[in-house]
């Protein structure tokens, strides 16, 4: 978007005006947007925030969530874990939100 | 001593060090694995019990409302005789009572039961939240009579009176928060999870956003600027960070698989918050604003595009091969699809923001329904998702019944897609009529008309849902006689073996994958 | 060995705070580019030398439609020509610049229309007794509008308990109720008062969007639909 409209516009000498042009408000926020961020992340993976990421997602596992035998899984998917994580665990009536026997494990 | 007990005794908030080493002797599960979730529920459960029942009234109150402002726009004269029932009041009752009411307390209650978990301690400052929860309940409710009396401050989402309602909520709020940092300084994990991040962001984004919201001395358009500067804030900062942070734990908790990239999580939070910070001038398209602003925002919505794709992917890529846990998993039916409708809101958002769609949908029925499929869809959808895992485990037993899950989830389901597609039909007629000067303005008001009447209809079938959902809430917390005790509840550990028929048939699969 | 753990103990601060900064250095940035700069560039916005302030009794009848929630269904803005029908449908004969708003406080923008732009209705609807009856039964007027009816600004009197000053209104059609006479209370004449002096078509010749795409100037009949 041009701030140099057509020709009709009054335009507008009064130096007292503090009047942005959009292309410059644009462009600053971009850089601040874009370039602040940027040192900091610079500065987390120099710290090693990043190291391991994929031991970071799975913070929020323990043991049993590992075991527990999942009913919508296929045998060989439950012998797989069964046999990665150790001893298959039954799931407790509500484990997954719901109500019931029909909800645990066949 | 006596046989350990096997639940959570009911109004006890903790169990003593040797009760928990004995359980977890007992069941063969290590105790330090069932220590923690057990301590972290046990401190969480009376601020979340509350919280939700809270919420749940919230929920009640607002479909009631939100069902009465819609029956007004077909039926004007439907309870005009009273002030305080007058559509223009009705209406912010209602958006106060489903987004700070409902949509705040269950998503503070998740918030606390699940800091606990993410950060492997109990809750600190139990009572802090209690009380901070109570005064800002309190806060809510003021402010709603109050613009039923007729006191309001003005601005949209801002309504309740600053000093009246704003004292509670400034203070109630702040006790909250005070509780959820304390918790995460005295962590003992060693990563924030990506869960705690949007969590922690969520309660140092919204007392910003309302100290801007509710400055006092605003003049003309920069008022303008300053509310909405809020009211899309608070979707992004408050309501979708802390839907988010839930929906990344209870996806792949349940499958018990990772999410698909933790990469993207990263990519996603910080692109979310740099991006969406600058949307809000989107709701004034076209207005006397500088045009800088508008145009920084409409820019800002279309960037949206990273950080909903980042987490959308990633969300998804969880998922998929898994889509058959939605049938036993009433948490990940709520919350696998809450978070295709945040993909789908976003997307619909930044197209939306672009002007040329903007100058068909703008000042239509068009952005309320795209304000449902948001606040309903995602934030709701979450939130009725982690009500399902979170109360069982806090109870000590399963939902009584499954019937009643499935007309909850049924009734609802249905009743968002009526609502959002006959609302998002009337508005796009509405906009279409509008634009053309040489249809007056009638026009605009009566080819929305059957439109109207379906957004009613789904509003009503919304309001059954919950009722239903209040109902089951109720016998689940007050019954439990009800539940089907038929094993040991959360923190027991029941081994399973494995027949020989099952042996051979992964013989067979691994046979046929082409294996030994 | 402790020297390890204090070293873990600073790295979990770090995380925190990367999180806890990071997240109040991205709104804090935010709240600068789209309210402190405004507010810094709107302060020079002065008001057009035509546009009085709202007396006393229009500003009640602002709060009135504040507190009744006007603005969610009535928009106060005219948008430019060249990006839309505002002005072609009547509402306004030239866009609405900052300007115009600033005796308002809060704002009143609007983002629906339910029902018509008001930015300029006391240009096209200058009768106090048209917004009175309007607003005691809209349908009296507009047998299709969908806005809510305000008997509770009104007072139902027994025409022979008037008395001298009691502003009446004659419903026309039949919706008039029989054999009472409607008066005007204080809230209804402050609400169509404050609606009467809504009128933003005087030229604008000196104008913070006078950089931006924004045709200005104009004249000062109102066009009417």
């Amino acid at each position: 978007m041009s701030p140099h409209r057509d020709a009709r516009t009054v335009s507008l000498s009064d130096p007292e005006e503090f009047l942005l042009p959009t292309s410059l408000a644009v462009l600053f926020a971009t850089v601040s947007m874009t370039l602040v961020p940027a040192l900091v992340l610079v500065w987390g993976w120099r710290r090693g925030f990043f190291r391991d990421l994929d031991g970071q997602s799975r913070v929020i596992f323990d043991v049993r969530d590992w075991q527990l035998v999942r009913p919508w899984e296929s045998t060989a998917e439950r012998l797989d874990r069964a046999l990665s994580h150790g001893t298959p665990l039954a799931p407790t009536p509500g484990e997954w939100g719901g109500a019931g026997a029909d909800e645990s494990a066949r | 001593m006596s046989a350990p007990p096997t639940t959570i005794p009911r109004g006890k908030p903790g169990l003593e060090p040797g009760e928990i080493d004995a359980i977890a002797a007992s069941r063969g599960l290590a105790p330090e694995d069932l220590d923690v979730r057990i301590r972290a529920d046990a401190s969480s459960r009376w601020a979340v019990l509350t919280l939700y029942g809270v919420a749940i009234v919230w929920l009640l109150v607002g479909s009631v409302f939100g069902d009465i402002a819609s029956l007004k726009l077909h039926w004007p004269d439907f309870l005009t005789r009273q002030p305080w029932l007058t559509f223009g009041r009705v209406r912010t009752a209602h958006l106060h009572a489903v987004n700070y009411g409902w949509a705040t307390a269950a998503l503070i209650g998740t918030s606390l039961w699940l800091m606990p978990r993410l950060v492997h301690t109990e809750l600190k400052g139990v009572r802090t939240a209690i009380i901070g929860s109570a005064l800002f309940t309190i806060g809510i409710a003021v402010g709603i009579v109050a613009v039923l009396m007729g006191y309001n401050d003005g601005m949209e989402w801002l309504e309740a009176p600053r000093y009246v309602a704003g004292p509670f909520l400034v203070v109630g709020g702040g006790l909250i928060g005070l509780s959820l940092f304390q918790t995460v300084a005295a962590r003992k994990t060693e990563h924030l999870y990506v869960s705690v991040w949007y969590i922690l962001g969520a309660f140092i984004w919204f007392p910003m956003l309302y100290i801007v919201g509710k400055w006092p001395t605003y003049v003309g358009v920069e008022s303008a600027a300053a509310n909405w500067f809020f009211a899309h804030n608070v979707l992004g900062f408050w309501l979708t960070s802390m839907s988010l942070g839930a929906a990344y734990y209870f996806i792949p908790k349940v499958l018990g698989r990772p999410v698909y990239s933790y990469q993207l999580s990263v990519v996603g939070f910080w692109s979310l918050a740099m991006f969406y910070s600058l949307n809000g001038m989107h709701h004034l398209v076209g207005g006397p604003l500088p045009t800088w602003m508008i145009t920084t925002s409409i820019v800002a919505s279309v960037f949206m595009f990273i950080p909903v794709v980042a987490t959308g992917v990633n969300l998804h890529m969880t998922v998929v091969g898994r889509f058959g846990a939605l049938r036993y998993s009433p948490t990940l039916r709520f919350v696998v699809i809450g978070a295709l409708c945040y993909t789908a809101v976003s997307l619909q958002g930044s197209f939306t923001a672009l002007r040329e769609v903007n100058r068909l949908t703008h000042f239509t029925h068009w952005t309320v329904a795209h304000s449902h499929v948001g606040g309903y869809g995602f934030v709701t959808f979450i939130a009725f998702g982690a009500m399902y895992y979170v109360v069982p485990r806090l109870v000590g037993h399963e939902w009584p019944s499954a019937k009643l899950i499935r007309w909850h989830f049924n009734l609802v389901l249905g009743g968002i897609a009526i609502y959002v597609v006959s609302l998002s039909w009337a508005g796009v007629l509405q906009g279409l009529a509008l634009l053309d000067p040489q249809l007056p303005f009638q026009v605009s008001v009566e080819r929305t008309l059957p439109g109207l009447y379906g957004r009613s209809l789904g509003g009503i079938i919304l309001t059954l849902g919950h009722l239903v959902f209040a109902y089951h809430f109720w016998i689940m917390v007050r019954m439990p006689e009800l539940a089907r005790r038929t094993r040991p509840p959360f923190h027991d550990a029941q081994p399973v073996l494995y027949t020989a028929e099952a042996t051979a048939d992964h013989e067979r699969e691994s046979h046929k994958r082409g294996g030994t | 060995m402790s020297a390890a753990r204090n070293r873990r103990k600073r790295d979990m601060m770090a995380q925190s705070a990367l999180v806890a900064l990071g997240a109040f250095a991205v709104m804090a940035s935010a709240i600068c580019v789209l309210v402190v700069v405004p507010h810094i560039m709107l302060r020079t916005v002065k008001a057009p030398p035509q546009l009085k302030p709202y007396t006393a009794q229009q500003l009640r009848g602002r709060e009135s439609y504040i507190a009744n929630g006007c603005v969610y269904c009535h928009s106060q803005q005219v948008r430019d020509p060249s990006f839309t029908t505002d002005i072609d449908r009547g509402w306004g004969s030239r866009a609405t610049v900052p300007e115009d708003y600033v005796y308002d406080r809060p704002h009143l923008l609007g983002t629906m229309r339910t029902g018509p732009d008001l930015i300029n209705v006391g240009q096209r609807l200058p009768d106090l007794d048209w917004h009175l009856i309007h607003l005691y039964d809209p349908r009296a007027l507009s047998p299709w509008s969908t806005m809510p009816a305000f008997p509770w600004m009104f007072e139902e009197k027994r025409p022979a308990d008037l008395q001298t000053g009691d502003h009446v209104i004659r419903i026309p059609g039949s919706r008039a109720p029989k054999n009472v006479a409607i008066v005007a209370r204080p809230e209804a004449l402050a609400l169509a008062d404050y609606l009467i002096s809504l009128k933003r078509q005087y030229p604008i010749l000196d104008s913070l969007r006078a950089r931006d795409r924004m045709v200005i100037g104009g004249d000062d009949h109102g066009g009417g639909k």
